[in-house]
Formats: structure tokens, C-alpha cells, sequence
């Protein structure tokens, strides 16, 4: 555990150091400086969006620039061989995103209570958010496992965006008829659209469930069967 | 083993043998009677010109010789099925006796050796026991028929007969020991032969790739020389055997002729009764040679019964396993090989269910731990239960229901894959033997086998990787699914990427299954619950920490290069339990300057010693180090060099990789040269030089004005005269050549310098 403890603090040391935790926390501000600029009658509709943007596009993108770095300096060598297990060393990449994440979510619900004084329950808001990264980062580590460095990585992840994250922000803007709204609960994303907009308004029952039961299962499948044994085979190949 | 064996099989026989001595007496009578008959037809037919008596004895002579013929060939048909049966099933009892054996009676005895016993051993104890014994009655009845018909001719003839029977046996008795030793001597010589040929065959490929064909072909003259030598000798003493009685029969005959024809001559016997008598006489020859034969056969037969009895074991009790509870417990285990101790003390507990694997040195007694538990050692103190049952004191019934080991070699049989998947278990269906392959991932390969289950893989067997043969041993075990899973190196005949599809499956393969795996891959440990290192006699618990015992120092920099030196070895060092003073080690590299730099501001040869300075961090006992002067300048490599030679004295391991050999020379005990992914050689930088270096002294002098170079081989210096007549001259300069560790390299690697694949530790 202390172990687990020290890699993670390690991950968050290296998120400052390489300025990545500085780049959150300014996605985070222009998030606010948004929401501060936002038409009243808008919030409702628009912050749910960011919300989502930050957790799921973000949490994908810092999970990917965490394992590249170490990647490109080799220090993955290093960490392989230190007295801790592989597992421990990716969950505390996970572990780093969520903390991240957590902060970018309580920048952009203090702004909420703060500017507009809207109240969302805390525990689901937060929990919300890391089911939401959960799920986006394991599908990230599969995009990025598969790809050969940061750029392939950034190209499979803008068509990954395209298939699945921009058609719900579509949907969101009623570009894509509603009728489409079921088809894209294939996509991670939109289940996580659905949990952030019942904090704010209400949603029907059917999709909380499949939403609940989609953003939980997929992490639980796609860590232990798909992402820890590439990413142990990958190391070793290192 | 006559009470044992040999009897049972005789009475389960009987009927048959019945039959068989029934038709033999017949023949036998028939035999006796047919010179009776011949001495009426001379005395009563022919001499007496009674041509209707002649017909009738004629025509009875004719169908009694026809119906004897047909109960002979009948009585041979029954005879060779029932012997046959004798043969098998005495066989089947001593095969089946051989599996109770262990695994030291394995290694005391080569497979050709016992194939000799089975084979030609049991096939002489059966011939004696059923066809010789039971010849012998049929001889003596005939003898004692032959007897008494002769006696009704005349009773000194008859004693005359009589009496070269224990002349025979006496003049025979002083060649049974060398008959005994003769025939020990040839069946031992017969066994190195095939031994030979095993050996050979199985290891035919390495042979040749030894280039040892010639070697190998004069070892199999001396082998053959020698069984030649041992085949003459015993044919020497057959002949002598056989000769000599019949030597005493020609005598007998030559006596009995002359005696018989006085006889007649003086008409004290008719002319008939003495053509009758010799046909008696040579009649009751082969009974006696029979009876001859058999004594002879003593010797033979003593050293097969010998023989067989040696691989027989002494206790033979099998139970049911009754224990229903499949914990492992090892109490106060000691275990040698001869005076070599191997276990002292053991004790162990493992959990139903439990995957554990256990580590250690080569001969530190891993497979033999993994032999003990499976029974095919037995401790000479100490116990091992599995639940309420002691293993390694009794044999179990279907003990492989419980406990099985997949050894180090997979296994393929001459059979189908069908045939060999059933070997674990014979009521499964195919299903059941499909699902085993894709349970093992060999679904694929079975879906591209044209006969599918019914494929023979051993024929095929080559176009099969280790990793496909030994997944198709997985799926035997599949089959079997047993409480306990003994995995014996397992992966050590396989490639890389097998091995990792075994060790990371396994454990979900058989979840209800206890695992022990006895490995030297460290790297696969991670897939265990405990981890046991096998050292000092003795098992101890190995914490899964094993890396902080190891430090790594690789080639290239492996740092985060935006923290500084210090944040860097902080962040590696707070992994470890025990830390060295990082600042003194930054210091005595001279890297006490840059240690708040960020390292991407270190120099190449900076990040190097930052490397050393890292790998040294926790104190490490064994140190692996990639080009760790690469790069640096002469006074940082003296440093580095330094630093490992320390190392080195404080009772640590170096592992070193590197292209440069002064290093080596200098840094050293042991040289590997990798070529190619091979070891090429491996030896001390010096045995090296001795065996590859150029052993020479270069001698420079003055001549006429001008330099002359000499060279002279070191061997023999002090008797060679043009050296010392080279000494007399205007001397220069004299060295030896010194071969360097470099010429050596390109020597040994055919002069093919390839950096990429040459490694010396």
C-alpha cells in the first residue's frame, strides 16, 4: 500500500514538474472564465457539457501523456524494476487522473456555487466524475497501448473523439435527432452525459441505468482483461 | 515368484495344459510304439513271409504316424497360444509391478536394461517355468514307457542305457558355473547394445552436431567387439554342452551295437528286436537330452529370475487416497542423495488452492522437492500429508486424480491426439477433449488438423513448437483437473512468449487447483501468492521484493529528466527499505555539483554515473550493469571501476554487459561471448589467453645497420637455439605477444565483430 502511496505522489510530482498538473489547472480556469461568461439561462445546459468535456477528453489525454513520458525516458525501465508490482504502477496512473480530475471538479463546482449559486449533490457529482474517468481513461489506455507514441496516439484518439464523444455534445446542441439518443449509448460518453445532467435536471430512470451500468462494467472488463495484461507485456517488452 | 506369479498363472492356465499333456503322452506312446511294430514286421512279417501280417502292421503304421502328425500339429497350435498367454500375462504382472517403483530406481536402471529384462529375462523364466518343466514330465513318462519296452527285450542292455545318463550329468556339472557366468555376461552385453542404440537415436541430431559421428560409430565397435567377444564364448561352452553328451552317446551306441549284435549272432536276440532296440536306444536319447537340457537351462534361468526379482519391488501396497482435505504439510523432511544432503529439517504448510512457486540455485533440490511431494521420492525421515494421507509410504489408486506433475519436457506419445488427451482420462467425450484445447488456446491449431482428434501428433510432432507440445500436455492435465498441480520448469523448452501465455493462465485455468510451480523465471512470480526460495537445505519464505536485493544500471539514461539528480534518486530510493547515502555516492562520482540540476541538463557521461549512482541505491547484493564506462571520460570510468571493484570485495555480484574488453579484462572473473544469441564460450579471462592466445616472443635486433624482427614460439624457449643465438646479437627490444581478450572474441566468433550481439559478463 505504501508503495502504491509513493508511486502515486511520484505521478502527481511529475504531473507538476512537467507542468501537465498546470495545464488542468488552466483547462479548468478557462472552464470557469466560460461558466463566469455564460448566459444564466445557458448554464444548465452548457456546464453539464464541460463537466463532461473535462473529465472524459481530459482524463484520456493526461493518462496517455503520463504513460508516453515515462515511456519516451525510459523510466519505465527504472519503475520495473523497483520492489512494485506492474499493477500497482498503472493503478497509480489511474489513480494520479482521478485526482486531477477530482480537482478540475471542484474548481468547476465551486465557480457553479459560487457564481450561480446552483447546489448539486456533492457525493454523486463526484462520483459521477469518476465513473466518467474510469471509463474514458480505460478505453484511452487501450488507445494508447495500441499506439506506437504520443502523435499515433493523438490521431487514433481524435477519431475515437469523433466516433464517440462529439456526437454527444451534437446531440446535446440538437444537431443529431433525439431519436439517435439510444444508438449512442454505445458510446461511454453519452452515459456519462446522461449521469452529470440528472445532477442539473431530470433524466429518465432507463437511462441512469444503462448509464450506471455501462460506465461501471466497462472499466471493470477492460482493466483486468484487456488493459493491465497488454500493459504488463508492454513493460516487459521494454 | 513362483508362488506369487508363476503359480496363479499356471492354474489359471490348467485347462490348457491339461490338453497339452494329454495329446504329449499320446504322442509320446505313439512314438514308443511305432519300433514295436517295426521289429514284428521284420521278425513276424517279413522274416517269417506272413505277407497278410505285413499289410496290416503296414497300414497301421501308416495311420497311427497320420493321426500322431495331427494331434502334434494341434498340440504345437495349443501349446504356442498357451505359452503365449503365459508369456503376456507374466509380462503384464512384472510392467505393472514397475510403477510402484520411484523415481531413484528410475535413475538406477537404463530403459534399455529394463527393456532386456522384460523382454528377454521373462521370456527364458516363462520357457523354463511352462515349456521346460512341463517338457521335462512328458520326457520322464516317455522315459519310463522307452524303459520298460526295452526292459522286455533284455535287461542288461536297458541298464547299459541306464547308465550314461549320470555319466552324462557329471561330465556336464563342472561347466555350470561358466555357463551361468556366460549367460549373465552376454544378457548385460545384449543390454548395452540397445542402451547404445536408445541413446543414440534419441540424441542423433546432437551427435552430429557435435560432430561426434566418428566417436559415436568407434563406440559402437567397442560395444559390438565386445558383445562378439561374449557371444563366442558362450557358444564355446554350448558346443561343450552340447558335444559332450553326444560324445557319451556315440560311445553308448558304439557299445550297444556291438554288445546287441553278439547277442544276435549268438541267437540270444532276434534280428527284428535288435533293429527295435536301437531305435529305442536312440529313442531314449532325446529324453535324456531333454532332461540335459533342462539342467542346462538352470544356470540361465537362475540369472533371469535374478534378474527379474532385482526390479521387482519389496513392497507392493497400494490403497485408495481417502482424504478428502488437499492441504499440503511437510514435517521435519531430511532427504540425501548418498551423502549429499539435500533437505535438512523442511518443514512447510500449503494452503488447499493455494499458487505458490518455489525458487532457487540449480541442484539446490527443487525437482527433487517437486518429487517428494508426488511420491516418486521417498524421504529417508520426515513426512509429507496431503489432507489425512502420507504421501511417499504407500502407492494410491488413481492417485493422479489428485496430484500431477507436468514435467520440464512435454510429452507426446506415438498415437493420435485423440489417444494421447484420453492417456488422462479415457471416458472423456470428444467435447470434452476440445474444450481441454481451447481451454490450453490450441483451438486453432486443432480447427487446421485435417483428422482432427484423430491426427497423429507424433508423427506430426515436428511441425509442433515446445510451447504447442507442452500445451497439449496442459490440456492432458485439463482433462485430469486434479486437487494439486506440480509444475517442474515447465516453460524451460519454450519461447518467450509461451511462457508468458503459461504463467499468467495457469492460475485461472485451475482456480480450485493448488499450484506449485518450480521456476527460475523471477520475472513471473507476480502471478503467485507465496514465493519460497529453496537454499541452505531448507525452504524460506521469499518476500516478492526480491528487487531490493537487485540494482540495475542500464546503458541509456533512464531518469526523469525535468526533476533534478536529487529529486530523481529521492523518488527510486523512498521504494526501498535500505538506502544507501545517496549524497556520498553523487560525491565520489563527482556529481555532488549537479545534484539540483534537472537532468535534462546532465551531460551523456553525467547520466551515466547518475545511472551507477541509482542502480547502488539500495544496497544491492547482485548488480546489473550495461556499459557502465560508456561514454565516460578516463578519470569517471577509473571511478566507476573503482566503486565496482569495491562492490565486488564487499561480497557483491557484478553483471556486466559490455563491448569493451579491457573492462572485462580488468573487472572480471568469469567471460561469456554471446554470438549470435549463442553462448560461444564462457570461461576466466585468463583460461581464455591460455587456450586462444598466441604464446610468442618478438625479438628486435640490429643487423647491418638495420632493425630484424623475430618471432620465436614460447613453447621450448630455453632449448631453442636460433632464440639464443638471437640473444648474441645487438638487442632492441624482446616482448611477448600478448593476445587481448578482442582477438579472442573475433577468433572465437569467426571474425565477425557483431556489437550488437556480443555481450561479455
Amino acid at each position: 500500500m505504501m508503495q502504491l502511496v509513493k508511486l502515486i505522489k511520484g505521478e502527481i510530482q511529475r504531473f507538476y514538474k512537467y507542468k501537465i498538473l498546470h495545464i488542468s489547472v488552466l483547462v479548468s480556469v478557462i472552464w470557469v472564465i466560460l461558466i463566469i461568461l455564460l448566459d444564466e439561462a445557458a448554464i444548465t445546459q452548457m456546464v453539464p457539457l464541460l463537466i463532461l468535456m473535462d473529465a472524459a477528453m481530459m482524463s484520456i489525454i493526461l493518462m496517455a501523456a503520463s504513460y508516453f513520458f515515462e515511456k519516451q525516458e525510459n523510466t519505465i525501465r527504472t519503475t520495473f524494476v523497483l520492489p512494485v508490482y506492474p499493477r500497482q504502477i498503472l493503478l497509480a496512473k489511474i489513480i494520479s487522473v482521478i485526482l486531477l480530475e477530482l480537482l478540475s471538479g471542484t474548481i468547476i463546482l465551486l465557480t457553479m456555487v459560487i457564481a450561480y449559486g446552483i447546489q448539486v449533490p456533492f457525493l454523486l457529482y463526484f462520483a459521477y466524475i469518476l465513473l466518467i474517468v474510469l471509463s474514458h481513461t480505460a478505453v484511452g489506455m487501450v488507445i494508447t497501448l495500441r499506439s506506437k507514441d504520443f502523435s499515433a496516439m493523438l490521431t487514433n484518439y481524435i477519431i475515437f473523439a469523433f466516433i464517440t464523444i462529439i456526437p454527444t455534445f451534437l446531440l446535446s446542441f440538437k444537431v443529431i435527432p433525439e431519436s439517435w439518443e439510444f444508438v449512442l449509448a454505445l458510446s461511454p460518453t453519452q452515459g456519462g452525459q446522461w449521469l452529470i445532467e440528472s445532477l442539473f435536471s431530470q433524466v429518465e430512470p432507463i437511462k441512469m441505468i444503462i448509464s450506471l451500468i455501462y460506465l461501471s462494467v466497462l472499466p471493470a472488463l477492460l482493466y483486468p482483461l484487456v488493459v493491465y495484461p497488454r500493459y504488463k507485456k508492454v513493460i516487459m517488452g521494454e | 515368484m513362483f508362488k506369487n506369479i508363476i503359480f496363479p498363472l499356471l492354474r489359471k492356465n490348467k485347462r490348457g495344459f491339461f490338453v497339452i499333456f494329454f495329446f504329449s503322452i499320446f504322442i509320446s506312446i505313439s512314438g514308443a510304439i511305432q519300433p514295436f511294430i517295426m521289429q514284428h514286421i521284420i521278425d513276424d512279417a517279413i522274416l517269417a513271409s506272413n505277407l497278410n501280417q505285413l499289410y496290416i502292421l503296414v497300414v497301421i503304421t501308416f495311420f497311427l504316424t497320420i493321426f500322431t502328425m495331427m494331434i502334434s500339429a494341434i498340440n504345437e497350435i495349443y501349446y504356442t497360444k498357451n505359452s503365449m498367454n503365459i508369456l503376456f500375462e507374466f509380462r503384464k504382472i512384472v510392467f505393472n509391478k514397475l510403477f510402484l517403483h520411484d523415481k531413484t530406481f528410475l535413475n538406477k536402471y537404463h530403459s534399455a536394461d529394463l527393456m532386456s529384462r522384460l523382454q528377454g529375462d521373462i521370456s527364458e523364466l516363462q520357457r523354463f517355468y511352462t515349456d521346460t518343466v512341463f517338457s521335462l514330465f512328458s520326457t520322464i513318462i516317455s522315459l519310463v514307457f522307452i524303459s520298460t519296452i526295452i526292459y522286455t527285450y533284455n535287461i542288461k542292455l536297458m541298464i547299459l542305457i541306464l547308465i550314461f545318463l549320470p555319466i552324462e550329468f557329471f561330465c556336464l556339472k563342472p561347466l555350470y558355473p561358466h555357463m551361468h557366468n556366460s549367460t549373465k555376461t552376454m544378457r548385460e552385453s545384449t543390454s548395452n547394445i540397445g542402451k547404445f542404440f536408445i541413446e543414440s537415436f534419441r540424441y542423433l541430431l546432437v551427435l552430429k552436431n557435435l560432430g561426434a559421428k566418428e566417436q559415436t560409430l568407434e563406440k559402437l565397435d567397442f560395444i559390438q567387439d565386445d558383445y562378439k567377444k561374449v557371444v563366442i564364448k558362450n557358444k564355446k561352452i554350448n558346443l561343450i554342452f552340447s558335444q559332450i553328451p553326444a560324445f557319451i552317446s556315440l560311445l553308448g551306441k558304439t557299445i550297444i551295437i556291438s554288445y546287441g549284435g553278439y547277442l544276435t549272432i549268438k541267437g540270444e536276440l532276434k534280428v527284428g528286436e535288435l533293429v527295435a532296440f536301437l531305435t529305442y536306444f536312440t529313442m531314449i536319447l532325446a529324453p535324456v537330452h531333454t532332461i540335459l537340457g533342462v539342467v542346462n537351462n538352470l544356470p540361465k534361468m537362475k540369472v533371469s529370475l535374478n534378474r527379474v526379482l532385482e526390479i521387482l519391488p519389496k513392497d507392493e501396497k497400494v490403497e485408495p487416497f481417502k482424504s478428502s482435505n488437499f492441504e499440503i504439510v511437510v514435517k521435519d523432511l531430511n532427504f540425501s542423495y548418498a551423502n549429499n544432503k539435500i533437505f535438512e529439517n523442511l518443514n512447510l504448510n500449503i494452503k488447499e488452492k493455494s499458487k505458490i512457486a518455489i525458487i532457487g540455485k540449480n541442484g539446490a533440490g527443487k525437482s527433487t522437492f517437486g518429487d517428494l511431494l508426488c511420491g516418486f521420492l521417498k524421504a529417508q525421515d520426515g513426512n509429507i500429508f496431503i489432507g489425512n494421507e502420507e504421501i511417499g509410504k504407500n502407492d494410491f489408486i488413481n492417485f493422479s486424480k489428485y496430484l500431477v506433475k507436468l514435467e520440464q519436457t512435454p510429452i507426446i506419445f506415438d498415437d493420435s491426439l485423440r489417444g494421447n488427451l484420453l492417456l488422462a482420462n479415457d471416458k472423456a467425450s470428444d467435447e470434452e477433449l476440445i474444450n481441454s484445447l481451447k481451454k490450453t488456446g490450441m483451438f486453432d491449431w486443432y480447427n487446421s488438423l485435417e483428422n482432427g482428434l484423430d491426427t497423429n501428433i507424433f508423427e506430426s510432432g515436428a511441425n509442433l513448437s515446445g510451447g504447442q507440445k507442452q500445451r497439449i500436455a496442459l490440456s492432458r492435465i485439463i482433462l485430469l483437473n486434479p486437487k494439486i498441480i506440480i509444475l517442474d520448469e515447465f516453460t524451460s523448452s519454450i519461447d518467450e512468449k509461451d511462457t508468458l501465455w503459461f504463467y499468467e493462465n495457469i492460475s485461472k485455468i485451475f482456480p480450485d487447483s493448488t499450484i506449485i510451480a518450480i521456476t527460475h523465471h523471477l520475472n513471473m512470480l507476480n502471478n503467485f501468492d507465496e514465493v519460497y526460495l529453496l537454499e541452505d537445505k531448507n525452504l524460506k519464505e521469499y518476500k516478492k521484493d526480491y528487487y531490493e536485493d537487485i540494482g540495475v544500471g542500464f546503458e541509456m539514461p533512464v531518469h526523469f529528466g525535468k526533476l533534478t539528480g536529487r529529486e530523481n534518486l529521492i523518488y527510486f530510493a523512498s521504494f526501498y527499505k535500505k538506502n544507501i547515502d545517496y549524497l556520498a555516492l553523487m560525491e565520489r562520482v563527482g556529481l555532488s555539483e549537479a545534484l539540483d540540476q534537472e537532468v535534462n541538463q546532465y551531460s551523456k557521461g553525467m547520466k551515466v554515473r547518475l545511472n551507477f549512482v541509482r542502480a547502488l541505491l539500495n544496497d544491492p547484493k547482485v548488480l546489473f550493469l550495461d556499459e557502465p564506462t560508456a561514454g565516460l571520460d578516463p578519470n569517471n570510468s577509473k571511478i566507476i571501476k573503482t566503486m565496482i571493484k569495491e562492490f565486488r570485495e564487499r561480497g557483491g555480484t557484478v553483471i556486466i554487459t559490455t563491448h569493451l574488453m579491457g573492462d572485462v579484462e580488468e573487472l572480471c572473473d568469469q567471460v561469456v561471448f554471446m554470438h549470435k544469441g549463442i553462448v560461444s564460450e564462457a570461461a576466466s579471462p585468463r583460461n581464455l589467453k591460455l587456450e586462444y592466445g598466441q604464446k610468442e616472443i618478438q625479438v628486435e635486433y640490429l643487423e647491418n645497420n638495420q632493425v630484424v624482427s623475430k618471432v620465436f614460439p614460447l613453447d621450448k624457449i630455453a632449448t631453442n637455439e636460433d632464440f639464443h643465438h638471437c640473444l648474441e646479437k645487438d638487442i632492441q627490444t624482446i616482448h611477448t605477444g600478448e593476445t587481448t581478450l578482442d582477438d579472442i572474441f573475433i577468433k572465437i566468433t569467426g571474425g565477425t565483430v557483431d556489437d550488437a550481439t556480443r555481450k561479455t559478463h
